[in-house]
């Protein structure tokens, strides 16, 4: 039993999306997840992250096509706002199951 | 505690966050002390002054102080929709107030109210836009600023004393509060350069 449960949970950690595992992304994605858009200030001022990591992390969520980066001049300033594609919700929402089904297999065993 | 209950007390974690600034609390607390005081002095036309100078230096206080800071966000639709309606039920309940204030003291009864409270009446309309506020935007401080604003109306009923002291005391707890979030806010919030504006 405790074999075959084993396997099952490394099969289920192996799933998980990496790019999304990543806890500095994770927090980026949750919170772009539950509002329409933020800006990019607004998601460092949320999660704490630096500047140029928080600038690395969301190259490459927008490069994965997870994140939408819409750049506009504000009064004559850049100014840089963010959402999430369609596919980032789908791939955090599939993302969020595959965790829950893998805690709930782990917690039935 | 499931997914979805955890993404909505994180949705519900950003937006108290949006409101952490104080400049709210310091503007609409700072006007009714200024509105309260003016009474006391007899000037009475400062509930006319005062509230639209406080409408318009809102936004610009939030752009000047809290975005550089906070940022900008704009929440999903469901809290857009509920934000909204919310404070149109506050505005109209708001001008029905004052409207129905207006209107029993214009022609010089309070059939409704017993006539002991008559000097604290200001304060409870008050009171009720400040548990409108507290409903509509989910801020339980605004609440504690409306029961603020009972207890000054009872206080200022039972002296029959001046109107004016109950707005002023009133205003000037939620001012107070406004002013000490107000540098909290700034004492833990840097101004931040967004990297990707560069």
């Amino acid at each position: 039993m405790t074999i075959r449960a084993t396997r099952v949970d490394a099969q289920a950690i192996a799933s998980l999306d990496r790019t999304l595992h990543e806890p500095a992304r994770l927090g980026v994605i949750a919170c772009l997840y539950v509002v329409d858009e933020a800006d990019f200030v607004f998601l460092q001022s949320q999660t704490g992250i630096s500047g140029g990591n928080l600038s690395s992390h969301l190259k490459r969520l927008a490069s994965e096509g997870c994140v939408t980066v819409r750049k506009e001049f504000d009064e004559g300033k850049p100014h840089t706002t963010l959402s999430l594609t369609a596919d980032g919700r789908a791939r955090f929402e599939a993302y969020l199951r595959t965790l829950h089904d893998m805690l709930g297999a782990l917690k039935a065993e | 505690m499931g997914a979805r209950s955890e993404l909505a007390a994180t949705e519900a974690r950003v937006f108290q966050a949006y409101w952490q600034d104080g400049v709210l609390d310091l503007l609409a607390g700072g006007s009714t002390l200024l509105i309260g005081l003016g009474w006391l002095a007899g000037f009475v036309l400062a509930s006319v002054v005062v509230p639209p100078l406080a409408i318009v230096s809102w936004p610009i206080l939030r752009q000047r102080i809290t975005h550089p800071r906070l940022g900008r966000v704009r929440f999903n639709a469901h809290r857009r929709f509920r934000m909204r309606h919310g404070m149109i039920a506050v505005l109209s309940l708001g001008v029905l107030l004052f409207g129905f204030f207006a209107l029993h003291f214009g022609v010089g009864h309070l059939p409704p109210f017993p006539r002991w409270l008559a000097p604290g009446i200001p304060a409870l309309l008050l009171a009720a836009l400040a548990l409108s506020a507290a409903e509509a935007l989910r801020l339980a401080r605004f609440a504690l600023y409306g029961i603020g604003f009972i207890a000054a109306a009872l206080v200022v009923s039972g002296l029959d004393a001046d109107p004016g002291w109950a707005l002023a005391g009133g205003g000037a707890i939620a001012a107070a509060n406004g002013a000490r979030m107000l540098v909290a806010f700034l004492r833990d919030f840097p101004m931040l350069a967004a990297e990707m504006d560069k």
